[in-house]
């Protein structure tokens, strides 16, 4: 157990504490993954700085068409919030999908992200998506990082002892620009994803019906599969120039499975992730063309 | 060669324990012992059919009634064991072994002792040899599984007692182990402890009936599979706890168990103490499920630090304490085979059981159980059964909502479901044309009652299976990437019996009010509700005259287990019979007052109790008395005359068991499943499930009991998986995450049916329904995926991967 728990009123204070106590501390918000760190003994911090009081950290912002979450806002947050629905579907979609209510009341974009498990739900849309994330330290002050830099491995990131994330940037999907998240679990709720994918797909404007244009942009990403989270950047070029056809789909999804290096553990087996990768990614493929990707979602 | 006479391997009583005696007589094998040893038929002539119940209508039996306790356990108002502090009050810590089979070689509390809050710590060696919980030691010197107790610390708060834990130094020498039964069979693999001879334990169950090789030799079909069903955990809401407390020489102990006389018999025992200075109550029990039936550890830790530290101490379990320390539903390994004549007539059955028994059960019963239902469902002239246990360094197996017959009923009714096929034969025709109807064929005891017949025909009928279920021809028929399909099976149980002791009080008082004194667990049944149904319908008082005691060993007597599916049937038996005493007396009081107010004599057969109010039948211008009234009267009659009497009734009910039948529940379940073909999860999508419950008591609990036994016995078929790294001997899945139970989205609509066959020993002719709803399931579930997507599978849990890899084989 922690010797000294600290309440810190602002972002100030909290990396003030993070520079004195470096590697002894760390930070506390919702407590959903880091409760269970110190319970499993992963992580024996003996400075716990709880930041849920600091004013503003959940803030959500969206100026010129670039969202900014503070590193306070749930999951809830996020799926109560119509802006990013319609314009940010993918990670509204991931957050749903998430633990229960009480989990998504608590649990933080921003830990989930810290967390950096392959399987955490949230990191797949926001790297489709083009996230960044704002780290912050006393000594240094601010700096920017994509999240293909922040995700360093397995629990692993770009995070200094000493800084904070203290925002996670990413911009809106345009008019032309469509996305989802698809999840496997074994069960259909409170479940740890076995393998998920994010598609963001951008289509050549066009007069006739939306999404049957060529394909100008495609993101692929995929959790659970990999050390981090990948891309599937075989599958994103195959997709650019291409129209969403039964076969275009079948190929793209085949690709994006090449890019799957999962392991065996007891959720699934190697080599049904990298089935289930084909599986996802062209049931997301064929929602998006069929416009179907929030027939289930809660209006 | 000379005929193989029919027989079983006897029990040995005084080589078994207490638990295991109880066992025996819960699940049946005790009234099978006792007739084989008796020898031989008790007659040559067919047994006659028991005696059908009347049938009557009843004022409360058979009508919806809320549980009693209901109100108070949703406000939060019910006091469970995890609701019990008391003043000056301890927390305990148990440091648990890392591994799977080692020697301690040294063991150091004394830094843990010097932390500031710590009050005491025990060890192997604050243990007298002779002091184990059941077969278990109150703490290890050989670690026989991970998760063994190694040391208990009782602190002020349970912070600081896990802080003294991560300052016990302990050295291992580690030991080999071993996981697999199968392996652990073998010769020459590694004993599990290291005091066995071998990791087989005991002789082996068998029985011999007929010439099993001529059977299969007389067949036209024979079929046959191995089946291999999981070890799981039964996770209860409300964790192993319990709270100790020492006045002087009298040990009063709170916890949340299915038998609390049970534990204070053994913790007395165990102790040297009376077992009138121990006190166990367990006022409400949030969950059992059969894991809460015994005296773990963790009872006699909360008794010693408590005597030790001369404060109240509590335990609660945690989660992960609970996987490690509660008993496990246990993985079996069965090889099976049926031989048919070609219209279907069952002539020959072959089952081999291998039951992993965890570190400290013992013997080849629960290997036994898994065969019961083979034994007893169907007519099979021929028939070798044979069971055994392996000890091995995983935890314990343990009873588990049916013991083992849910794993032996998905081993023979998805056979029976492949014979079907090979026979050209509709499944529930094959069921039909071969149920035993009769009695046990072994003891020769006829049943005493069988509405398997009715459940079958009758689920077919509202399942509308006739148009569901389209033939042989018509298996993985579906297009699409989802496919539908149906499945059926039929089930025998041995539990749900009229078993002893049972026994209770009804107290009528001189309000009127009425109390059933009984000792029986609360765990969601909900019993005590039931209770009062059977007390009131036999009193003709009415439901809000009744309240019913909660167990606490103190003031109720040993009424015996709720496990086993007997709390109704045999409870409910001894509180009928304990109300019919009191109504006698009742009658007596009141035919007094009546006498006195019209003077002249009323005898107490001219009266009658309906809603409360007792009238006289030969008199209807005479207005009726209430209970309150002939009570107070203060006067009965004895031989004609008009004697003074205490304002106060107690009728009292020590019941016999059952001697002349044997006893069995039955039930069909029809299931339809949605297989996504792609990605190999399956969706249960409608559920159906047939009890023969002899008699509803109440309606709205039984629908309950079997929505509840249906998800739990889906989470059977399709997820909870309890698994152990054979590398390491660590369980990995032992977390609510990765130990998957199904929620209530998994859930799909459930339809309970029941039939009504009249036991003829259950009170009203009751059965019980507990554990039959749990395994009316994965049978069903199997075959509907094999009709839906052509695959057989005979490994549960039947996850995605196994879906898949099944259909892509």
């Amino acid at each position: 157990m922690w010797d000294t728990f600290i309440t810190a009123t602002s972002i100030d204070e909290a990396l003030g504490l993070l520079a004195q106590y470096r590697r002894d501390a760390r930070i506390v918000n919702g407590g959903t993954d880091l409760l269970i760190e110190i319970e499993r003994k992963v992580r024996s911090p003996k400075v716990v700085i709880d930041v849920s009081r600091v004013p503003g950290l959940d803030e959500i912002r969206f100026e010129d068409g670039t969202f900014h979450l503070g590193a306070g806002v749930t999951h809830n947050q996020v799926v109560g919030n119509k802006l990013l629905v319609d314009h940010a579907y993918p990670l509204a979609r991931a957050c749903w999908e998430v633990g229960a209510p009480q989990i998504r009341n608590r649990g933080t974009i921003a830990g989930n992200l810290i967390t950096a498990s392959p399987a955490n739900d949230t990191i797949t849309p926001l790297w489709a998506m083009g996230a960044w994330v704002t780290l912050q330290s006393k000594a240094r002050g601010k700096r920017d990082v994509s999240l293909e830099e922040f995700m360093l491995g397995v629990r692993h990131t770009a995070l200094e002892p000493d800084e904070m994330l203290t925002e996670i940037s990413f911009p809106a999907l345009k008019e032309n620009e469509c996305g989802t998240f698809i999840k496997l679990g074994l069960r259909r709720a409170q479940a740890i994803s076995v393998v998920n994918a994010a598609v963001v797909l951008g289509f050549r404007p066009s007069p006739l019906a939306p999404r049957v244009s060529e394909i100008e942009s495609a993101w692929i990403t995929l959790g659970s599969v990999a050390p981090t989270i990948v891309a599937a950047e075989e599958a994103q070029r195959f997709l650019i120039g291409e129209t969403l056809e039964d076969h275009t789909i079948d190929d793209a999804a085949r690709f994006a499975m090449n890019a799957a290096r999962p392991i065996d553990d007891i959720r699934g087996t190697a080599a049904y992730r990298r089935e289930m990768v084909r599986v996802l990614v062209s049931r997301a493929l064929r929602q998006l063309r069929d416009e179907t990707e929030r027939a289930d979602f809660p209006a | 060669m000379p005929a193989a006479k029919s027989y079983v391997t006897p029990l040995d009583y005084e080589k078994m324990t207490p638990e295991e005696r109880e066992w025996a007589v819960l699940t049946g094998r005790a009234d099978l012992d006792r007739a084989m040893k008796e020898g031989t038929p008790r007659s040559t002539t067919p047994p006659a059919s028991p005696p059908a119940q009347p049938s009557a209508d009843y004022a409360v039996v058979g009508k919806p009634q809320k549980d009693l306790e209901g109100y108070r356990i949703v406000t939060g108002k019910s006091t469970f064991t995890v609701d019990v502090y008391l003043p000056d009050m301890l927390y305990v810590r148990v440091l648990r072994s890392p591994l799977p089979h080692a020697k301690i070689t040294s063991i150091d509390t004394s830094k843990a002792a010097a932390l500031p809050g710590v009050y005491g710590i025990i060890t192997y060696k604050d243990i007298p040899a002779q002091v184990l919980a059941g077969l278990k030691p109150v703490m290890a010197s050989e670690p026989a599984l991970v998760g063994d107790p190694i040391a208990a610390v009782a602190a002020v708060d349970e912070t600081v007692a896990e802080d003294a834990l991560n300052l016990i130094n302990v050295q291992y020498q580690q030991l080999p182990f071993i996981v697999d039964p199968i392996a652990g069979a073998k010769s020459g693999a590694p004993l599990a402890l290291s005091n066995l001879q071998s990791n087989v334990s005991g002789p082996d169950f068998k029985v011999v009936r007929g010439d099993v090789n001529q059977g299969f030799a007389s067949a036209d079909v024979t079929v046959e599979h191995t089946v291999n069903t999981q070890d799981q955990q039964h996770v209860a809401l409300e964790p192993h706890i319990a709270v100790a407390r020492w006045d002087n020489d009298v040990l009063t102990m709170w916890t949340s168990s299915q038998y609390t006389h049970a534990i204070a018999r053994i913790v007395a025992a165990t102790l040297g103490m009376p077992y009138s200075k121990v006190r166990v109550i367990s006022a409400f029990t949030g969950g059992g499920f059969g894991d809460k039936t015994a005296v773990y550890p963790y009872h006699l830790v909360a008794a010693l630090l408590a005597k030790k530290t001369m404060r109240p101490v509590r335990y609660e379990l945690t989660r992960l304490d609970v996987f490690y320390e509660g008993s496990h539903h246990f993985q079996v390994v069965q090889d099976i085979k049926l031989g048919f004549k070609k219209d279907g007539t069952l002539v020959a059955l072959q089952a081999d059981s291998t039951a992993r028994l965890g570190a400290y059960s013992r013997g080849s019963g629960l290997a036994g159980d898994t065969l019961s239902g083979a034994r007893l469902e169907y007519n099979i002239p021929n028939i070798l059964l044979n069971g055994r246990g392996v000890i091995t360094n995983t935890s314990s197996a343990g009873a588990r909502r049916s013991v083992g017959e849910a794993s032996g009923m998905f081993a023979l009714e998805t056979l029976m479901d492949v014979a079907a096929e090979k026979l050209g034969m509709d499944p529930v025709d094959l069921r039909l044309k071969n149920i035993n109807e009769t009695g046990d064929p072994e003891s020769k005891l006829p049943w005493t009652s069988n509405g398997l017949r009715d459940c079958i025909t009758n689920g077919a009928s509202a399942f509308n299976w006739k148009s569901r279920w389209q033939g042989w021809a018509n298996v993985n028929k579906g297009a699409g990437p989802l496919k539908t399909g149906v499945g059926f099976m039929a089930l025998a149980s041995n539990k749900g019996s009229k078993s002893p002791p049972m026994t209770a009080v009804v107290e009528i008082n001189v309000d009127g009010s009425v109390r059933v004194v009984q000792g029986a667990a609360h765990i969601g049944g909900p019993q005590r509700t039931t209770f009062a149904i059977i007390a009131a319908e036999t009193l003709g008082a009415n439901l809000d005259q009744l309240s019913v005691s909660e167990p606490d060993t103190a003031f109720t007597t040993d009424t015996g287990i709720v496990a086993g599916s007997r709390a109704t049937k045999s409870v409910g038996s001894a509180v009928k019979a304990a109300a019919e005493d009191a109504r006698a007396q009742l009658l007596g009081y009141a035919a007094a007052k009546f006498s006195k107010d019209l003077s002249r004599t009323v005898n107490p057969q001219d009266l009658a109790v309906t809603n409360g109010q007792i009238s006289l039948q030969t008199d209807s211008s005479v207005k009726p008395i209430t209970f309150a009234d002939a009570v107070n009267s203060g006067f009965i009659i004895v031989d004609g005359q008009q004697v003074p009497a205490a304002a106060t009734i107690i009728g009292r009910a020590v019941v016999p068991p059952v001697t002349q039948y044997a006893q069995q529940t039955y039930a069909a379940a029809f299931y339809e499943v949605q297989v996504n073909v792609q990605t190999g999860v399956v969706r249960v999508t409608d559920a159906m499930q047939i009890h023969d419950v002899g008699k509803v008591i109440n309606p709205l609990q039984l629908t309950n009991q079997v929505h509840g036994g249906s998800v739990q016995g889906t989470g059977f078929a399709l997820t909870e998986d309890y698994i152990y790294d054979t590398a390491t001997g660590i369980p990995v899945s032992s977390n609510l995450d990765d130990y998957k139970m199904l929620m209530i989205n998994d859930v799909p609509k459930i339809t309970a049916l029941f039939v009504e066959s009249n036991d003829a020993v259950g009170p009203f002719g009751a059965k019980g329904i507990g554990e039959p709803a749990f395994m009316a399931a994965a049978a069903a579930i199997s075959n509907a995926i094999y009709y839906a997507a052509g695959i057989r599978l005979t490994s549960l849990p039947m996850n995605p991967k196994r879906v898949l890899e099944a259909l892509k084989a």
